[in-house]
């Protein structure tokens, strides 16, 4: 049992320290708390090891815990003295403390926080619980995802793609699980899942983070308690499907473009670029998602007079080389290798599917206001959006609503003009729409919170470190 | 908003939940339904853990949320007119607009059924834990999958290596219900046996016949069968 745990823990910690070490190993990143990093390392260290698995099936080589791991060794070597200098400024405060420092709350204010907190943790306990309790049920989980990695790892390498199920779909979860096998040395249907629940606490710190740098501590705590609220997001982060991870890239990937936005670390720009193309290589959506991020940026740009025009240029393409380059390399390799490069996607002029309308706007209304996947988040996100029509906006909340209608459009138009409309907004709609719109979701509490934020300012104290 | 004062905002919320019970309670009425009966059939209601949507129920054929969209509309009415109320008899100062107020409707019943909800998904949790602990993985796994999971072993035990079955049912496999406990039913055949391609290079060798009440056509001449698991589910190999 010892040497299973130790096991379990090298394969998570292995690509997590890389992560970390990369991310860490940057100068201007001294002044990121370690919470914030260790959550970010998470996420790239799991795609960076993810790519490398597959690059080496590309390659023909042997999947071999030795093989695989010994990159990730050479990174932190180099990395971990520049990484542990930017760590420990001497003379701080614990990162900890600094992290979650409540200091200055009313007495009112404490026991809600301190609700927040009981029920964020609860919900932390029952993922973890769920994750390593109850091996593979969900659909996909054993008919592609699972069933892939299992392959992979009885192969000990790819094996061309187009004989299995669904080969056009990346293969970021599938490679995560056959390195939990490789490394644990055996095929089980319930640790592969390990990960799962670390992908959950990591993006909480993201998230949590985030709004604490936009706004209070109060209100970064309310911020995280509005997503954990939602049943699916929670049932989601304990079954081994792909979605939460994409919700992981997704979202950090516009809260660090919206960070570099406002405290120009060009590390947070770097990342945003290298977890935008890890979308591309989790989920088919992950294309379009690389380029709303694009999108996104150029607006950023475009509206930004820190820079000229040449380093605006300059910031543009350090952020679409790295994406690009992943989700060009995953393409590339399916085309070379008689794979699809997608699905489904075949595009109908509009107006001969205008009898679409209809099924669309009622798919897409039922599933945000009258399932109990979100909880009542939509329904206070309309209510709250009464404050954005009439007074200030503030600019942060206007780029996450922009943000939002971004992707419903693209949802929209996909169920509208492509034969997606099956899955989003025809009969699969139950199964299918929920777990797209739960990449997007945490927009929608950052939304509220940015807003009542700003309305709602006396309700708030602490130290978030950028405002006071 | 931010000119009110936290103790308007404290008693705001008390009435929202007072008017809230009022509202229920009117509907327990119509219901016909004893109150006890109706919370049991509210809390039950809200959570359903299915797997890919979490359904929301119904109380008098209407669903819960509806009920309190129907609510906030309700009692912005009545707001609504209050406020016209007060603003006419000239109090100060005057109670905030409706639009300054909404958000706060929202959350106070947010936080309401968000406490409902968590009754239920602690019922959840301890069914989970009840159904799951102090069992084996192998336990687990046949409470999950069931019947495809057991044949799946059956045959496994019976013609352990590497091999590629043909995979013969009475069933289409292509769409549900069956396509599910074909999937499940290859995955864990996999790796002894590959039932979906996983080995392009090898010959099949063997067959898997599933839910395969026609015997004429089954198993093919050259095969014979190697374990029989019941009448319809049996696995065949190459003579």
């Amino acid at each position: 049992m010892a040497v299973l745990i130790l096991k379990l823990l090298f394969a998570l910690l292995l690509p997590w320290i890389a992560g970390w070490a990369v991310i860490s190993a940057r100068k201007d990143t001294r002044d990121i708390p370690l919470l914030f990093k260790i959550s970010l390392g998470y996420g790239l260290g799991m795609g960076f090891l993810s790519l490398w698995i597959f690059l080496l099936g590309v390659i023909n080589v042997s999947f071999h815990v030795i093989t695989i791991s010994s990159p990730l060794f050479v990174l932190i070597i180099l990395c971990i003295s520049s990484a542990l200098k930017n760590t420990s400024p001497p003379g701080k405060p614990s990162p900890f403390l600094t992290f979650f420092q409540m200091k200055n709350f009313s007495r009112p204010l404490m026991i809600l926080s301190g609700l927040f907190c009981i029920y964020i943790l609860y919900n932390i306990i029952f993922v973890f619980w769920r994750t390593l309790n109850i091996p593979l049920f969900v659909w996909d989980g054993y008919a592609t995802i699972a069933y892939k990695a299992k392959v992979f790892y009885f192969n000990k390498g790819l094996i061309p793609l187009r004989h299995l199920p669904h080969s056009s779909y990346p293969l970021l979860l599938p490679l995560l699980e056959t390195w939990i096998s490789l490394t644990i040395g055996e095929w089980n249907d319930q640790l592969i899942k390990f990960f799962l629940p670390f992908t959950f606490v990591s993006y909480l710190c993201i998230h949590y983070y985030f709004l604490k740098t936009l706004t209070k501590n109060f209100w970064a705590l309310f911020g995280t308690f509005l997503v954990v609220s939602s049943n699916f997001f929670v049932a989601f982060a304990t079954v081994s499907y792909r979605d939460f991870f994409m919700l992981y890239y997704n979202c950090t990937t516009i809260f660090l473009l919206m960070l570099w936005n406002k405290q120009r670390i060009d590390t947070y720009l770097v990342l945003a670029a290298i977890l935008s193309g890890m979308t591309t290589f989790t989920k088919l959506e992950g294309s379009g998602y690389f380029f709303i991020h694009l999108f996104f940026l150029t607006v950023l740009l475009t509206r930004t007079q820190t820079y000229c025009f040449k380093e605006k240029i300059t910031r543009w393409l350090t952020f679409f080389t790295p994406g690009a380059s992943v989700w060009l390399t995953f393409t590339a390799f399916k085309v070379s290798t008689n794979v699809p490069t997608s699905g489904r996607f075949r595009i109908f002029f509009p107006w001969e599917y205008l009898d679409r309308l209809p099924d669309i706007f009622s798919k897409f209304s039922w599933n945000l206001f009258l399932t109990g996947n979100w909880s009542l988040i939509w329904i206070i996100l309309v209510l709250c959006l009464s404050y954005l029509t009439k007074r200030q906006k503030p600019e942060d909340a206007m780029q996450i609503a922009g943000l939002l209608l971004v992707f419903f459009l693209l949802y929209f138009f996909l169920s509208w003009i492509t034969p997606n409309y099956i899955s989003f907004a025809g009969h699969d709609a139950i199964d299918v729409l929920p777990r797209v719109i739960l990449h997007f979701f945490p927009l929608a509490p950052v939304l509220i919170t940015l807003i009542l934020f700003s309305e709602l300012p006396q309700i708030s104290s602490g130290s978030g470190r950028h405002n006071n | 908003m931010k000119k009110h004062h936290p103790s308007f905002i404290a008693s705001f919320v008390l009435v929202v939940l007072s008017s809230l019970m009022v509202y229920f309670i009117v509907l327990a009425g119509i219901m016909q339904l004893p109150l006890k009966e109706f919370c049991q059939q509210f809390v039950k209601g809200y959570y359903f853990p299915k797997t890919n949507s979490c359904t929301v129920g119904k109380l008098n054929g209407i669903n819960i949320h509806i009920h309190l969209m129907i609510f906030i509309a309700l009692f912005s009415l009545l707001y609504f007119l209050w406020h016209r109320v007060t603003a006419k008899s000239g109090k100060k100062p005057p109670p905030p607009l409706l639009p300054d107020i909404l958000p706060l409707i929202g959350i106070t019943i947010y936080f309401f059924m968000l406490a409902v909800q968590t009754v239920n998904h602690t019922q959840v949790f301890a069914k989970e834990i009840d159904l799951f602990s102090n069992k084996t993985l192998e336990e687990k796994l046949l409470f999950i999958h069931k019947e495809p999971y057991e044949f799946a072993q059956y045959c496994r035990l019976q013609y352990p290596g590497r091999h590629k079955c043909h995979f013969m049912s009475d069933r289409d496999h292509s769409r549900e219900p069956f396509m599910g406990k074909h999937r499940t039913l290859a995955y864990f055949l996999f790796p002894d046996i590959d039932i979906r391609s996983a080995y392009p290079d090898r010959e099949e060798d063997c067959a898997v016949n599933y839910h395969k009440t026609n015997k004429e056509q089954s198993p093919p001449e050259d095969y014979i069968i190697k374990g029989m698991f019941d009448d319809n589910h049996y696995l065949a190999v190459k003579k």
